[in-house]
C-alpha cells in the first residue's frame, strides 16, 4: 500500500469500518513502515475518540418539557380541526357554496377569496366593465361631489351583506375584495397592516355604519400580506357581522407557514374550553374556564391546521 | 396505541397521522432527543435547537404522510427536516454562520454566540478537551459540519446520511473526510498555541510544539 492509498482509507481505518481484512492489514503494514502515515493514523484516531467523548458528554441532552407541552396541545388542536371537518354535524358556518364537497360547517376559502376561481378571461372582462363603469361615473357626476356614487355605494353595502352574491356580481368592489383577498392569504408582507389600496378604500367607504366595528378583520389592503403575528381573515368578517359576532383576528397556529394562492382552505368551526384562549396569550376568566368558546380553525388543503380565531 | 411491543417509526407515524396521540407521545420521546442534539451541534443554540425540535414535529404532524420509507429511515427524515431548518435559522440570523476557516486560524474562532465559555486554562483535562473539539466542530462550514455530525456524533450510515442531505452517498463521505481534515488540523493548530504560549511562559521555545506532540497529547487525552 502507498501512502496515498493509506490516506484515502485513514478515516475507516480510524472509525472502525473497514471491513476488508486485506485493506487492513496492508495498511497496518503500510502504517509500520511509514511514521508520517502512522502519524496521521494516530490523529485520526485520536480525532474519532475525541468525537465520540463529544457524542457521550452530549447524550442527555434533549428538548425541554415545555416543547412536549406545546407540540401535544398542537396535536390535540388537529385532531380536533380534523375531527370537526370529518363531521357534518356541528354549529355551521352561514355559507351557501360548495355545500356538495364540503361538510356544513366547512367554508371554502376559495369561496371567500372572492372570484379568484374565475379564469382570466373572467378577471379582464370585469377589470374592462369596471374601468369603463368609473368612466362613466367620472363623467357623469358633477365635480363638486366628493362622495362615491349611489350605485358604487350600493354595490359596495351588497358586498358585506351577501359575499356569494357579491361574487357573481362583476363589480369594482368585488374585484377590489379578490385583490385583497389573495393579497392577505398569499404573500408576505413588508409591513404588518400594508397599505391600504384605493380599491379597498372603496369597499370601506360602502360599509354600513353600524357594521364597522364588527369588520375587525378585513383585509388592509393589496399589501397586506400573511403575517405569523397577523393573519388576516378571509372575509368571514362579514358573515360574522351578519351573524352579530365579534371575532378576533386569527392567530397563526404553524411557524412560518404561508398559504400559497393556489391552495384551497376551509373555515372550520369548532368549540373549546375558554382555557384555551390562554393558550393563545388571551387572558381567561378563571371562574368561566370550564365554559366554552366559539372559534374559527382555518386548515389548509392538506387539513392542516394553519390559523384560529375566537368568535363572541 | 396497541399493544406493548415495540412499534416500529412507521408504525407508529402511521398511528400518528390516524389521530393516536400515544403513538404520538410515542414517536416524538423516541426521536426528539437526536432532533435536538443534531440541531445544537450544528448551531450551539440551545433555544435554536428547541424551535427545530417543534418545528420538525410540526412539519411531521402536517406532512407525516409524505414519509417514504423505501428512501430511508424515518430518523433520517427528521434530521433531513431538522437540517432545511437549522440552515434556514443560519441564514436568518448571520450571527450563526461561522466565519470562513481555510484561510488561516486566526479567523477560524467560531462566533461569541456559538460557543460555550472557553476555558483560559487549557488542555488539562478532557472535558477541557471535549469542550474545544465542540467548539471547533462549531466552527466548521456548515455543509461540513452537517455530515460530521450525522456521521459521526449521531452515527448515522452514510446512506442514511446522504438521505438527511439530500446528496449522493459520494458525497457525503468526502465532506466528511474533509470535515475530519478540517477538525484535525484545528486541534493541531490549537496545540500548537497552547504549546507556545506554555513555553513563552516557561522560557522554552515557542517551536517545540509541534503537529506529532499535538496529536499525542490529544491521543492521551481520549485515549
Amino acid at each position: 500500500m502507498k501512502c496515498q492509498e493509506f490516506r484515502s482509507n485513514v478515516d475507516g481505518l480510524a472509525r472502525g469500518a473497514l471491513l476488508d481484512a486485506r485493506v487492513r492489514d496492508a495498511a497496518a503494514a503500510h502504517e509500520e513502515a511509514c511514521g508520517a502515515c502512522a502519524a496521521r493514523l494516530a490523529d485520526e484516531r485520536a480525532l474519532t475518540a475525541g468525537l465520540r467523548a463529544l457524542a457521550a458528554s452530549m447524550r442527555e441532552a434533549s428538548a425541554p418539557a415545555r416543547a412536549e407541552v406545546g407540540l401535544l396541545s398542537a396535536f390535540r388542536s388537529r385532531a380536533a380541526a380534523a375531527a370537526a371537518a370529518a363531521s357534518t354535524e356541528g354549529a355551521g358556518v352561514a355559507c351557501a357554496v360548495s355545500k356538495s364537497h364540503a361538510p356544513s360547517n366547512v367554508v371554502p376559502l376559495s369561496e371567500h377569496a372572492g372570484a379568484r376561481q374565475l379564469s382570466w378571461v373572467k378577471t379582464v372582462a370585469i377589470a374592462a366593465m369596471a374601468a369603463a363603469a368609473a368612466v362613466a361615473l367620472f363623467m357623469l357626476v358633477p365635480p363638486f361631489l366628493s362622495t362615491p356614487a349611489p350605485a358604487s355605494r350600493s354595490a359596495a353595502k351588497n358586498t358585506q351583506s351577501t359575499p356569494v352574491q357579491t361574487q357573481n356580481n362583476a363589480s369594482a368592489t368585488n374585484a377590489g375584495r379578490d385583490e385583497t383577498a389573495r393579497a392577505g392569504v398569499g404573500q408576505t408582507a413588508s409591513s404588518p397592516k400594508g397599505v391600504d389600496s384605493p380599491t379597498q378604500k372603496l369597499t370601506d367607504e360602502g360599509v354600513a355604519p353600524g357594521a364597522s366595528t364588527q369588520r375587525r378583520n378585513v383585509v388592509r389592503g393589496t399589501n397586506a400580506s400573511y403575517n405569523p403575528a397577523r393573519v388576516v381573515a378571509p372575509n368571514r368578517g362579514a358573515d360574522a357581522a351578519d351573524a352579530g359576532e365579534i371575532t378576533t383576528e386569527f392567530i397563526p397556529l404553524v411557524r412560518d407557514a404561508f398559504f400559497a394562492q393556489s391552495e384551497g382552505a376551509h373555515l372550520v368551526r369548532v368549540e373549546l374550553p375558554r382555557s384555551a384562549l390562554a393558550s393563545f396569550g388571551i387572558p381567561v376568566n378563571a371562574d368561566r374556564a370550564g365554559d366554552r368558546v366559539k372559534a374559527d380553525v382555518l386548515l389548509g388543503e392538506d387539513g392542516t391546521a394553519r390559523a384560529i380565531r375566537f368568535v363572541r | 396505541m396497541a399493544g406493548s411491543k415495540v412499534q416500529t417509526d412507521a408504525e407508529l407515524l402511521g398511528l400518528m397521522l390516524g389521530g393516536d396521540e400515544d403513538a404520538f407521545t410515542a414517536l416524538y420521546r423516541r426521536r426528539q432527543g437526536g432532533v435536538y442534539r443534531f440541531a445544537l451541534q450544528m448551531s450551539g443554540s440551545e433555544a435554536l435547537a428547541e424551535d427545530v425540535v417543534q418545528d420538525v414535529f410540526m412539519v411531521l404532524m402536517r406532512d407525516g404522510g409524505n414519509f417514504d420509507p423505501s428512501r430511508g429511515s424515518l430518523a433520517a427524515y427528521l434530521y433531513g427536516i431538522a437540517r432545511n431548518h437549522v440552515l434556514r435559522a443560519f441564514e436568518r440570523e448571520r450571527s450563526f454562520v461561522p466565519l470562513e476557516t481555510d484561510a488561516d486560524d486566526s479567523n477560524d474562532a467560531p462566533h461569541e454566540n456559538l460557543v460555550a465559555h472557553f476555558d483560559p486554562l487549557g488542555d488539562l483535562t478532557r472535558g477541557e478537551m471535549v469542550e474545544k473539539l465542540r467548539q471547533a466542530v462549531l466552527a466548521l462550514p456548515a455543509h461540513y459540519r452537517e455530515a460530521l455530525v450525522l456521521c459521526e456524533l449521531h452515527e448515522l450510515s452514510y446512506a442514511d446520511a446522504a438521505g438527511a442531505l439530500g446528496c449522493a452517498v459520494g458525497t457525503v463521505r468526502s465532506r466528511l473526510h474533509r470535515a475530519r481534515a478540517m477538525l484535525t488540523e484545528k486541534m493541531r493548530g490549537r496545540e500548537r498555541e497552547g504549546a507556545r504560549a506554555a513555553g513563552g511562559e516557561s522560557g522554552v521555545g515557542a517551536e517545540g510544539g509541534d503537529a506529532q506532540a499535538g496529536v499525542l497529547r490529544a491521543a492521551r487525552c481520549f485515549a
